[in-house]
């Protein structure tokens, strides 16, 4: 488990075989409920969802443009996390890559997920500029870390 | 956290990421982490950029807190303020917690 830089990446064992888990993650009405979500229509590689989060202080449009589902051990949507900001136009913006994977073990199955590509990384990548400077982006974040840590 | 802290929190490192997600602003950043203080021509410099421009840039980093702004006479001076980047882990902080969160309401949903 981590929160790297640009990654975050979280696991739960849950006692139930893959099939189940992975039906109440591609299923978009199961989705639905545990995620706390109104979704638009059912999961299909290559479309767009369209949901709404009503919960109160982080009211929110979510697209979920799904990538891969590979019964019964991997799905994945590219999507950005909380678009609170109604004054941003998101789908300008580099989304983040959602990742599940399921494997079996003798009590059920271990779920992992992983997100990936946040913006200061997208910023850095758009900033072709800061390659002119003799330390990257990345490594600059790092330095200030450990100014900080001091 | 309360979901409006967190709801406020996520805005205000959205904002950030805004700040940083332009070619120009994110190069005037590294140039002001040596933590010196910079005067606007000092950063313009080697640009094609005019000091109305740099002006412009700065006081975008200033309303997210990156960068403080100290007058000395007629000239106005630029310094790095690193607190918010430390809170850019905070905002990854935020989304892991959430995602504790979805996963233990999944495992429910399952099992249950």
């Amino acid at each position: 488990m981590q929160n790297s830089e640009n990654i975050i990446e979280r696991e739960i064992q849950i006692n139930a075989p893959m099939t189940k888990v992975f039906k109440a993650l591609t299923n978009a009405q199961s989705f639905a409920q545990w995620f706390g979500v109104h979704l638009d229509s059912e999961f299909k590689e290559g479309k767009t969802t369209t949901g709404k989060n009503q919960l109160k202080g982080f009211e929110m449009d979510m697209n979920f443009h799904i990538k891969e589902i590979k019964p019964q051990h991997y799905f994945s949507y590219a999507w950005t996390p909380f678009p609170l900001d109604k004054t941003i136009d998101y789908s300008l913006e580099e989304p983040t890559l959602v990742e599940f994977f399921l494997e079996e073990n003798p009590i059920g199955t271990l779920l992992k997920v992983r997100e990936s590509g946040f913006n200061l990384i997208t910023a850095s990548r758009r900033a072709k500029a800061i390659e002119m400077h003799s330390m990257g982006w990345v490594a600059q974040l790092e330095n200030i870390d450990k100014f900080l840590a001091r | 956290m309360t979901h409006s802290t967190a709801a406020r929190k996520i805005k205000d490192q959205a904002n950030l990421f805004a700040a940083l997600g332009d070619p120009t602003r994110l190069s005037l950043v590294a140039k002001l982490i040596d933590n010196q203080l910079h005067s606007i021509s000092e950063l313009s410099n080697n640009k094609e950029m005019t000091r109305q421009a740099v002006t412009k840039h700065l006081t975008v980093l200033e309303n997210v807190g990156l960068v403080t702004k100290i007058k000395e006479g007629r000239e106005s001076l630029y310094m790095i303020d690193t607190a918010p980047l430390k809170s850019l882990q905070d905002y990854l902080d935020i989304i892991a917690s959430q995602w504790d969160k979805s996963l233990l309401q999944l495992k429910l949903f399952i099992e249950e």
